[in-house]
């Protein structure tokens, strides 16, 4: 939530100034290779996160979103994926450039993810203590009953009700929210300094959602543990997120503070997103549509890849990918008519 | 027509008299009889391995849940997922048999009728566009299937032309005839099941979450396909769907089921902006909008609903709602409130302590202002 700093785009971004981001992706680019073809999934994503801050990655399926998620974490199937250029730092070291046997080290202790899927992320042959203690037993060295007893907590911690009684149950046992919980609590077992969270209530009642939001952002609050939310959803972003990195085909073409996109989107792709979202006045005029579907990372050519289903679409559009420009302290937009977005409220 | 289904709940009857009078009035649309008219519809399953069939413990799915469609109409359902919408679109579409209550299809009942005629009278567009359609069969194929399942509806010479005509309907070309599922996007698919859907002609579509498995951005197509397809074929639509902002922009009425009981219906603004249910306050509080006030902090809600829904097999006595409302009482305990009409039109809450009060209806004369006119 914003309770603290609310819309002012200053403190979060100034601090790199001052001390390393604890995360810092830098041209990050992610191709799938196959004896056939090379196909860029990410492209040039470049972005960072602060301690304590929430960071929305929004965009559609396909937009290279989870790619990006993974590449962080370290989990990007490879082969076929592979990180083809650019560098992710984590608290001033380079994740790419570590052994692998550092990386392991760092993934779950210090960077941790939750998945969508709770039903296929749990093992469902083990009780939900024994793998919430099984991560405390392996990682952090901690004896049977000294892991039994913190996995409760952690399960209590996520506010899962009766949570000691409920250690020996599995997971089909839990409903999607509760099994979405445990997940939550394994990601938060080591106490990680960052936690990628890929679409965690998607597959969830919206009354459920509202919950899980609101225990991860208790939980980040409490722990001054940066977040990395990656959804589709406007709604969960404009209450949950600070910042907001919008990705399309594969790039940002738009990030800034939570607010700016709802006040003042400088890229026709977050206005005409914002405008095909129901609202009352619609009713009698009709949805505002995005012509076609979003594009096949093999067929996006060298221009902007938004430009054939962009109302404002010139020449230009088609010639190079526009330049990323500063539209707002803190607000960048690849569009090149943004400033002129971005001052037409 | 809910006027209808108040009575049957068997509210009082000067109340009843007073609604009617007033609908009367009040209706710019003349009242005519419903394409879909569920009566008092139970669906019970029994679960369990028990060998012996009383000892398996009985969910009750649907517990008696009455509804009418007019024609033209669209009738929105949210409810959380278990609530029962589902089987209440089964039950619609005769893939279930109701355990005790009737569903009429255009005045005839539907436990009478054939299946080759319900099944041209009802259609369903389904969820996911991606497992709906078969891989192995072309965009004609599938089709043209509603041709081979009715063949009286056209001649084989004719199908060809017609399927194009359908896919002509939803904004497909005749290209796309020779395609198959895998070829197509998201959005495209979701245009195919909806061809499919109006193939037999039918005068009642069941939309069951049909843009949910969609992009953003082509979750508006489809949404306006449907709306343009209702006014130039006059469809009706039972529109079932999670996302309340879609269900509020495509309904006329709205029904919220919690637990498989209507607990609010009426009109789709009146719910929206004046919920008189705690479930339906919750249930829009709940959800993460888009809105921001003035000065760009997010817009102030109501508090959030708590806890998940109850287990079925053992529901709350009493209201069942009671368990996670923050209006509870004793009374809500030991008495389940019945659904009654509130003050505003054809506007009924299933609630012991409503945001509008019902039995205002009795005190103030309030329906007979329009009498009066």
């Amino acid at each position: 939530m914003l309770d603290d700093s609310p819309a002012l785009p200053g403190p979060v971004l100034a601090g790199a100034a001052t001390e390393p981001a604890l995360l810092e992706v830098r041209s990050l680019g992610v191709q799938i290779r196959t004896r056939r073809e090379s196909i860029d999934i990410v492209r040039d994503v470049s972005f960072e996160v602060a301690r304590g801050e929430t960071v929305a990655v929004l965009g559609e399926s396909g937009s290279g979103k989870t790619m990006t998620g993974h590449a962080i974490m370290g989990i990007l199937d490879t082969p076929p994926a592979y990180i083809s250029s650019g560098s992710i730092s984590f608290q001033g070291h380079d994740l790419l450039k570590m052994p692998e046997r550092r990386r392991r080290d760092i993934r779950g202790r210090h960077i941790s993810m939750i998945f969508q899927d709770s039903l296929s992320a749990l093992n469902p042959v083990f009780s939900v203590g024994f793998q919430v203690a099984e991560v405390l037993r392996k990682r952090a060295g901690m004896g049977r009953r000294e892991a039994n007893a913190r996995a409760a907590e952690l399960l209590d911690l996520v506010e899962i009700p009766n949570a000691r009684n409920r250690m020996r149950d599995y997971p089909h046992e839990f409903s999607g929210g509760m099994r979405q919980r445990v997940m939550i609590a394994m990601a938060i077992a080591l106490e990680p300094e960052l936690l990628i969270a890929d679409e965690p209530t998607t597959a969830l009642d919206v009354t459920i959602q509202a919950q899980i939001m609101e225990t991860l952002q208790r939980l980040c609050s409490d722990r001054d543990m940066g977040l990395i939310l990656i959804t589709h959803d406007l709604g969960v972003v404009s209450e949950f997120a600070d910042r907001i990195i919008l990705m399309y085909a594969g790039r940002v073409v738009e990030s800034c503070v939570t607010a700016g996109i709802f006040t003042q989107a400088a890229h026709p792709y977050s206005r005409a997103l914002l405008d095909s979202v129901p609202q009352s006045a619609h009713r009698e005029t009709g949805l505002n549509v995005i012509p076609g579907a979003p594009p096949d990372p093999r067929e996006v050519g060298v221009g902007c890849a938004f430009a054939p289903r962009c109302s404002h679409a010139m020449d230009q559009c088609l010639v190079a990918v526009p330049p990323t420009v500063t539209v707002a302290p803190g607000h960048r937009s690849a569009c090149l008519i943004a400033r002129e977005l971005a001052d037409h409220v | 027509m809910s006027e209808q289904v108040g009575a049957r709940s068997g509210a009082q009857s000067g109340v009843q008299g007073g609604a009617r009078a007033d609908a009367a009035g009040a209706r710019a649309t003349p009242a005519v009889s419903p394409v879909l008219e569920v009566r008092q519809v139970v669906k019970t399953y029994s679960v369990g391995r028990s060998l012996i069939p009383k000892r398996r413990p009985v969910l009750t799915a649907v517990d008696g849940i009455s509804l009418s469609l007019a024609a033209g109409e669209t009738l929105g359902v949210v409810g959380e997922s278990g609530c029962g919408k589902s089987t209440l679109a089964k039950l619609a579409l005769g893939l279930e048999t109701p355990t005790s209550g009737t569903v009429e299809l255009m005045g005839r009942s539907l436990a009478s009728a054939s299946r080759t005629w319900r099944s041209s009278a009802i259609q369903l567009v389904m969820q996911d566009p991606y497992s709906s359609l078969n891989p192995r069969m072309t965009v004609y194929d599938i089709v043209a299937e509603a041709f081979v399942a009715h063949p009286l509806l056209a001649a084989r010479s004719e199908r060809r032309a017609l399927v194009v005509e359908m896919l002509g309907l939803v904004g497909l070309g005749p290209h796309q005839l020779e395609k198959f599922p895998h070829q197509l996007s998201g959005g495209q698919r979701q245009r195919v099941g909806i061809a499919r859907a109006l193939a037999p002609k039918p005068s009642i579509m069941v939309c069951d979450e049909p843009v949910s498995a969609l992009d953003v951005s082509v979750q508006a197509q489809v949404i306006n396909l449907l709306v343009s397809l209702q006014s130039s074929l006059g469809l009706s639509y039972v529109f079932i769907s999670h996302d309340l902002s879609i269900v509020r922009h495509v309904s006329d009425r709205i029904a919220v089921i919690y637990l498989g009981r209507i607990v609010e219906e009426g009109p789709s603004e009146t719910v929206y902006t004046q919920p008189a249910h705690p479930y339906t306050e919750a249930l829009l509080a709940s959800v993460a909008t888009a809105e921001f006030d003035a000065d760009g902090s997010p817009a102030k809600k109501p508090p959030r609903i708590r806890g998940e829904l109850p287990d079925p097999l053992n529901p709350p006595s009493g209201c069942p709602f009671r368990s996670r409302c923050y209006k509870a009482q004793d009374i809500c305990e030991s008495e389940a409130p019945d659904l009654l009409p509130l003050v505003s039109q054809g506007h009924r809450a299933r609630c012991h302590f409503p945001e509008v009060d019902h039995h205002q209806i009795n005190r103030t004369p309030t329906t007979s202002r329009m009498e009066q006119q």
